[in-house]
């Protein structure tokens, strides 16, 4: 339903949306006021307090009194529905705009903390965002004192599968150089389905490492199918190979050529259909036109008037004037010579006109 | 005699995006196009399956932010101004397209589409669509299943267990208090599996879900079967893996059917076309030019050059691409069953809103493709996850890889160097909830108003579809936005509820613009 058609069908509707207008005016002045005060840098007095302080100020006799309850009421009044609509449908917000904290505006850089937090991206890589605290970099830089400037910030990363790691019984470890306030790092870990653990800290120049922070540990997936096979549901390797080349989409009966390529081959034509969310497209767009380029296309406008009451036909369709009587159309105009045949005919069906512009148009 | 089960899985989701405080809201558009392009169409060809009497098994999956969009007083109303506005000009565009008989035909054809989708919204099932899925499901043909509450990427949630939980927890609840029942299988949010999730999905009682081909392939130990059995994982939740072979013919940008040249062009829209002024009350309250859903072009070829679109010669195409995608599986089931000794299942998942809105005749695809399974072939039956778990109780017990259905298969698509920056505040925003969790076990009033808020906020920032947007560089400031507006309201409740002060006025703005969840326990978060 068009609500704004239905309003002004209803006489009493628009009175009282005039009332409305008015009433959101008055509330949005006062508004203002308090805007005014939080654009102060620093806010020591409570929200509400200042608000409520500036409503005594600006808020006129007449309407001080008015509940918030009868303003949303008088609001959903001019709702067709048969039952009251929610509020939110009009969304009055001057009535309850919050307010705004500076606090607020933007997230922080981080959260004054110290750690190091790794994820997953894919068998091969994993990412590790980190922040240090001012002060353990502080109690480091003491305890270093002028060897700091000759140790480096990196990251440890420590091959712990298969073993609950101490911080000294890893399988395998190595060491990438990194620039502290990067704050985050993209680990190329070489060894698929395999658990990793990593430290940010500083390297001496003779070799002591002093662990800043040490990541949960994560297990990356492997490449390549399982080597293990269950007894109860076993299955001889070459039948396993044609399958996986079927599962990954390859022709049937591909010719077995060993799991490792197929896997590889399999990467290489995985379809991304995550890619193919609703709000992209799988359908392939073509890029733009290159170079220069020009399109014309032309429309005709048949206008014209009449008595307010009569019925018109244009091409035979009736039409719809407007409520003096004018109208107004629009067509599309191909090459070629058009005739648009206009026909009014009285109220009374006694009087009729008839007008026939021909048109013609060509491209050169 | 039947040689395989073809399981057909459409993921209908859209991320949660309402805007109360704006008039007009562009990204709302989403919605308003799918229900007009996917959803009634969909809706259409299922009910005229019933009508004629055909069987068939659908699994749809709606996400828990798709089915509070289309419950949303606010949004179907704002659908029936949307909806009426295009009727408007598409009676405009019979006028217009007068001397040019092949768009004369399309504009009759998009008022008769537009005027039966507010019929159907409206008179027939009440502005509420999920009234037509859930008596769809109450037939036994179509099987909803249930999704992450605001399809957050569970894979990236390692750190942040609770939330992975409240994702599939909150999912679960909703979807009881929607369909009245419970929900017997899950779609992964992006098809994303990470070791241990299936456990959350047992205590929410789910007996299924799905993964990528290569969450069971490289599964440990080897799967007998390949993707075309499930497995149980060590929790007892079965795992169905995506075939590619049907995949690939549908979603190849080079293969597939949807490029094909009869097909409608996606990207010549009037909107975009038309003479400025004319078209101005139809776009962006801004005037900015945006899609209408009018197209009068077919894709044509390789070229910038396109010819009017012939509805009659797309149904053909249609018809023809149904029958090669239903002779294409007939053989694949008779190969794997003779390899197999068992009748395989190819399970077949899509994204709903490709079907309709980026490749309109894809519910005619599917209209012809479930009226060919049902009389023209012997060899395959379309089958629902659980009813095949019915058949075949006893399977496999692997424990499947960490797996996505993105490019490349794994997580890049939502970690990469565009959106990495997200999980600091995503991680610490989670554990700030199991604090406040263990702050308030339990409270009442205007307190659990904002624990309930803060967890809403929290979800709601989860959505991968944020992530992915900032990826794809689509409406990126969008999903910027949206991702630290979450964080930073909740930040607000988290700050207000450890001081045990709390800005009402504040919490009954946020309230109302994220009203996701109504009835959200914040005590599910553990």
């Amino acid at each position: 339903m068009d609500k704004k058609k239905k309003i002004k069908e209803k006489p009493k509707a628009k009175s009282l949306k005039s009332r409305i207008t008015k009433l959101v005016s008055i509330l949005k002045k006062r508004k203002k006021a308090p805007t005014v005060k939080n654009s102060k840098p620093i806010r020591k007095k409570p929200v509400k307090r200042a608000k409520k302080t500036v409503i005594k100020q600006a808020v006129p006799e007449e309407i001080k009194f008015k509940p918030d309850e009868e303003i949303k009421k008088a609001i959903t009044q001019t709702a067709v529905e048969p039952t009251p609509p929610r509020q939110e449908q009009y969304y009055p917000k001057e009535l309850f705009k919050p307010t705004y904290d500076t606090r607020y505006q933007e997230i922080p850089a981080g959260y004054k903390e110290n750690k190091i937090v790794a994820m997953v991206r894919d068998p091969w890589w994993i990412y590790v965002y980190w922040e240090i605290a001012d002060e353990k970099l502080n109690l480091v830089r003491h305890y270093l004192g002028d060897r700091m400037d000759r140790s480096k910030f990196i990251l440890r990363v420590y091959d712990v599968a298969g073993i609950s790691f101490n911080g000294r019984n890893e399988n395998s470890s190595f060491d990438l150089d990194i620039t502290l306030a990067a704050l985050n790092w993209y680990i190329n870990v070489t060894k698929s389905d395999r658990s990793y653990c990593v430290d940010v800290g500083v390297l001496t120049p003779d070799g002591e490492f002093i662990m800043l922070a040490r990541s949960n540990v994560v297990t990356v997936p492997r490449e390549f199918p399982s080597w293990i096979t269950d007894e109860e549901w076993m299955i001889i390797p070459e039948d396993f190979e044609r399958l996986y080349a079927l599962s990954g989409g390859l022709p049937m009966g591909a010719s077995p050529v060993g799991l490792k390529k197929l896997a590889k081959e399999r990467l290489k034509m995985h379809l991304a259909s995550g890619a193919i969310s609703s709000i992209s497209s799988p359908v392939k767009r073509l890029p733009r036109q290159k170079g220069f380029w020009l399109a014309v296309n032309t429309e005709l406008i048949v206008y014209g008037a009449t008595e307010p009451d009569a019925s018109v036909t244009v091409c035979n369709r009736p039409i719809k004037l407007n409520r003096d009587g004018t109208f107004s159309l629009r067509f599309a105009l191909p090459d070629g010579k058009q005739a648009i045949p206009v026909k009014a005919v009285s109220n009374d069906k006694k009087d009729s006109r008839s007008i026939t512009p021909v048109v013609s148009k060509h491209t050169e | 005699m039947v040689k395989g089960y073809l399981c057909l899985v459409l993921h209908s989701h859209l991320p949660f995006v309402r805007h109360p405080e704006h008039e007009d809201f562009l990204e709302e558009d989403w919605l308003y196009e799918a229900i007009t392009e996917t959803y009634i169409p969909f809706i259409k060809v299922f009910n005229r399956l019933l009508d004629d009497k055909v069987d068939f098994r659908i699994t749809m999956s709606l996400t828990p932010t798709l089915i509070s969009m289309l419950q949303d007083e606010l949004l179907q109303s704002r659908y029936i101004t949307h909806i009426e506005k295009l009727i408007e000009l598409a009676d405009k565009e019979i006028q217009r397209t007068s001397f040019m008989g092949e768009f004369h035909t399309l504009a009759l054809m998009y008022y008769k589409l537009f005027t039966d989708a507010r019929k159907i919204f409206v008179d027939v099932y009440k502005k509420d669509l999920i009234n037509a899925f859930r008596s769809l499901q109450e037939t036994g043909k179509l099987e909803i299943i249930t999704c992450g509450a605001t399809h957050g990427f569970l894979p990236l949630m390692e750190v942040s267990r609770p939330s992975a939980r409240a994702q599939v927890l909150v999912a679960v609840q909703h979807y009881n208090k929607v369909f009245g029942r419970a929900p017997r299988g899950i779609w992964l949010p992006e098809c994303g599996y990470n070791l241990g999730d299936d456990e959350v999905l047992k205590e929410a009682r789910l007996r299924y879900f799905f993964t990528d081909a290569h969450g069971i392939l490289h599964g440990s130990p080897r799967p007998k079967y390949g993707v075309y059995a499930p497995v149980y994982c060590k929790s007892g939740v079965a795992a169905f893996g995506r075939d590619l072979e049907s995949s690939k013919q549908v979603w190849s940008a080079e293969e597939g059917y949807p490029g094909d040249y009869y097909y409608r062009e996606f990207y010549r829209d009037v909107g975009f076309d038309l003479e400025y002024e004319y078209i101005k009350p139809y776009i962006h309250k801004e005037g900015i030019r945006v899609n209408t859903g009018i197209k009068y072009y077919r894709i044509t070829g390789i070229t910038n050059h396109k010819e009017p679109y012939i509805p009659t010669m797309a149904l053909e195409k249609a018809a023809e691409h149904a029958g090669n995608f239903m002779f294409n599986r007939e053989k694949q089931a008779e190969f794997l069953f003779d390899m197999l000794h068992k009748r395989p299942i190819i399970v077949a998942p899509y994204d709903a809103e490709l079907f309709g809105h980026w490749w309109y005749e894809g519910p005619q695809w599917l209209d012809f493709l479930i009226r060919k399974i049902a009389y023209d072939q012997k060899s395959i039956k379309l089958i629902t996850a659980s009813e095949y778990l019915e058949e075949f109780p006893k399977n496999q017990v692997i424990t499947p890889s960490m797996s996505s259905w993105g490019w490349k298969g794994y997580n890049e698509v939502w970690l990469e160097g565009s959106n990495d920056w997200i999980y600091r505040h995503l991680h610490k925003a989670s554990e700030r909830m199991t604090e406040l969790v263990n702050l308030y076990p339990d409270t009442n009033g205007l307190m659990r108003r904002a624990m309930n808020q803060a967890l809403r906020e929290l979800l709601l920032a989860q959505s991968s579809d944020w992530a992915f947007i900032m990826k794809t560089k689509t409406v990126v400031n969008y999903a910027i936005k949206r991702t630290k507006d979450h964080i930073l309201r909740f930040t607000r409740l988290y700050d207000e509820i450890r001081s045990g002060n709390i800005d009402e006025v504040f919490l009954r703005d946020i309230e109302y613009k994220d009203n996701i969840f109504p009835d959200i326990d914040y005590t599910v978060y553990k």
